[in-house]
């Protein structure tokens, strides 16, 4: 199965996402190569997971978990079988009512076992290369695991290639912006504040034009 | 012209890059040993660089024009990219870039098939008028204009101008041709970036206040008028082994292409002024962006085209 996962990134999403694309990574010497890690990025097209992925070498891709809702990416058995075996995500549940446990319990049992969780805070993609509010499961994940570090990505150009509801593909240069790794501050709100500044001054360092 | 005496000339191009590239290779180390400064590291990335391409090149020249063609395409992509990545685009146009890029392999099929008369207008009439219809469909006016004047410069820069570098490979013989189509190519290219290095040298040396430009502080009129004799003598050095041009049509020609690069790398320079990407280097962090790299051929590539056409393939 992990030949399979590095055939597919080698074969299909690396020549997609640095060809068709390409990518321009800022600061890349703060990716933590290793876990366990917190990767948080904003969320703006089905592309954003894949992108993140295809920053790690091929050897570390098996360390790395993206974070991905249960009721889209395992709504049938083909995706889910995809989806759990080939990106490995941890499918978290969005939907309140169907929570039958703790809906962080995947994702530290994953950083305990010295893992890369990539989580879109946003919970949704939301309208393209905006950012919407930001959900404090980061920080209370962070809260369990207060050695963590949050790592912040701020990802520019995928909601214009590939945005929510269009299935047409447009290539354009995306940036990734990769910030300063961040702690728990001892409150959840604290915690979110932190990430928002940070996510706030990466996007406006990159400086790119607003899409309207 | 023998397939074989094509395979030598080429030989000895590639001969003359990599004897090049190995002394500002020599050259760098020796500074970096000797006089160690901070910007620096710029100047390795670049001859860094510089061994890719040419190696890359040195790889399609020899896999035959096709190939070329393919790569002077995706070359066309990757600049037509970058430019629609860092303009500003309006969200109700997405779907219409998607057919400016679709104008690519057209337009480079048109060279494939040596389709001179439509080669030259499908992109300056057909594309031209087109996108804006299809944004018209679209139905947003607000920014209209503007987008579509962006767009269509860039479809002219990026796709049209450095389609005349792949024509160039398809050329037939005019008689007495060296090399035939890839020697112009090479010679192109070649002329090009000796320009640019003599050009971005002399920048570096002469930048007393009244020589500096407005619109960029890398190159000055010095590297004008030192860039011109600088590339009538490598032109004149270079034609013979690969176009068909007398001396003195060489010297004109190289001269020809000094002022155009000059003008293209300020015209860009222009642009990123515009987007305020002036103190960034490049358009792109890393390498450098392709525009950055494209700048001087997408003004000397259509000229050179024509000069050649002028003085060897229409005046009999």
């Amino acid at each position: 199965m992990r030949l399979l996962q590095i055939l597919f990134f080698v074969l299909i999403v690396r020549p997609l996402i640095m060809v068709v694309l390409g990518l321009n990574i800022h600061n890349k010497e703060r990716l933590p190569l290793h876990g366990p890690a917190i990767v948080a990025a904003n969320h703006n097209s089905h592309l954003d997971a894949l992108t993140l992925l295809s920053l790690w070498p091929i050897n570390r891709l098996h360390q790395v978990r993206p974070v991905a809702a249960a009721d889209y990416f395992l709504a049938n058995p083909w995706l889910a079988w995809f989806t759990q075996n080939i990106l490995r995500i941890i499918p978290i549940e969005r939907r309140p009512e169907f929570r039958e446990e703790d809906p962080l319990a995947l994702m530290s049992e994953a950083l305990d076992r010295g893992e890369i969780v990539v989580i879109f805070p946003e919970g949704s993609r939301g309208a393209p290369e905006q950012l919407s509010e930001f959900k404090s499961g980061i920080s209370r994940l962070a809260e369990r695991h207060p050695e963590v570090p949050i790592v912040p990505v701020f990802t520019h150009g995928l909601g214009k290639s590939l945005p929510k509801g269009d299935f047409l593909l447009v290539p354009f240069f995306v940036d990734v912006s990769i910030g300063e790794w961040l702690h728990w501050q001892d409150s959840v709100e604290a915690t979110m504040q932190t990430y928002e500044a940070a996510m706030k001054q990466l996007a406006e360092q990159l400086k790119r034009p607003a899409w309207k | 012209m023998p397939f074989v005496q094509t395979q030598a000339t080429l030989l000895v191009t590639f001969g003359g890059v990599i004897v090049i590239l190995s002394l500002a290779t020599a050259g760098y180390l020796a500074l970096r040993w000797w006089r160690p400064q901070p910007n620096l590291s710029k100047v390795g990335a670049r001859i860094r660089l510089s061994w890719i391409l040419a190696a890359i090149f040195l790889l399609a020249v020899f896999s035959g024009p096709a190939i070329l063609l393919v790569y002077v395409a995706f070359l066309s992509f990757l600049a037509l990219k970058e430019f629609l990545s860092i303009t500003p685009t309006r969200r109700s146009d997405r779907r219409v870039l998607f057919f400016a890029y679709v104008a690519i392999p057209l337009q480079f099929g048109l060279v494939w098939w040596g389709w001179y008369e439509l080669f030259v207008i499908f992109i300056p009439v057909w594309v031209f008028l087109v996108l804006p219809t299809l944004m018209v469909s679209v139905g947003d006016t607000e920014g209209f204009l503007r987008a579509a004047a962006t767009l269509g410069w860039g479809m002219m820069t990026t796709v049209f101008s450095l389609g005349y570098l792949a024509y160039l490979l398809v050329l037939p013989p005019p008689g007495h041709p060296p090399a035939e189509g890839i020697g112009l190519f090479l010679f192109l290219v070649v002329v090009t970036q000796l320009s640019d290095v003599s050009q971005f040298l002399l920048g570096k040396r002469f930048n007393q206040p009244a020589l500096r430009l407005k619109v960029t502080t890398t190159r000055t009129w010095a590297s004008l008028a030192g860039g011109i004799p600088a590339t009538a003598l490598i032109s004149w050095l270079a034609a013979p082994l690969l176009t068909p041009l007398t001396p003195w049509e060489a010297v004109g020609v190289g001269a020809a292409m000094a002022v155009s690069g000059f003008v293209g790398y300020i015209t860009t320079a222009a642009i990123k002024g515009d987007l305020n990407l002036k103190d960034r280097g490049s358009m792109t962090p890393g390498q450098g962006g392709i525009l950055n790299r494209i700048d001087t051929i997408m003004y000397s590539a259509p000229l050179f085209f024509y000069l050649v056409l002028y003085l060897h393939y229409w005046p009999q």
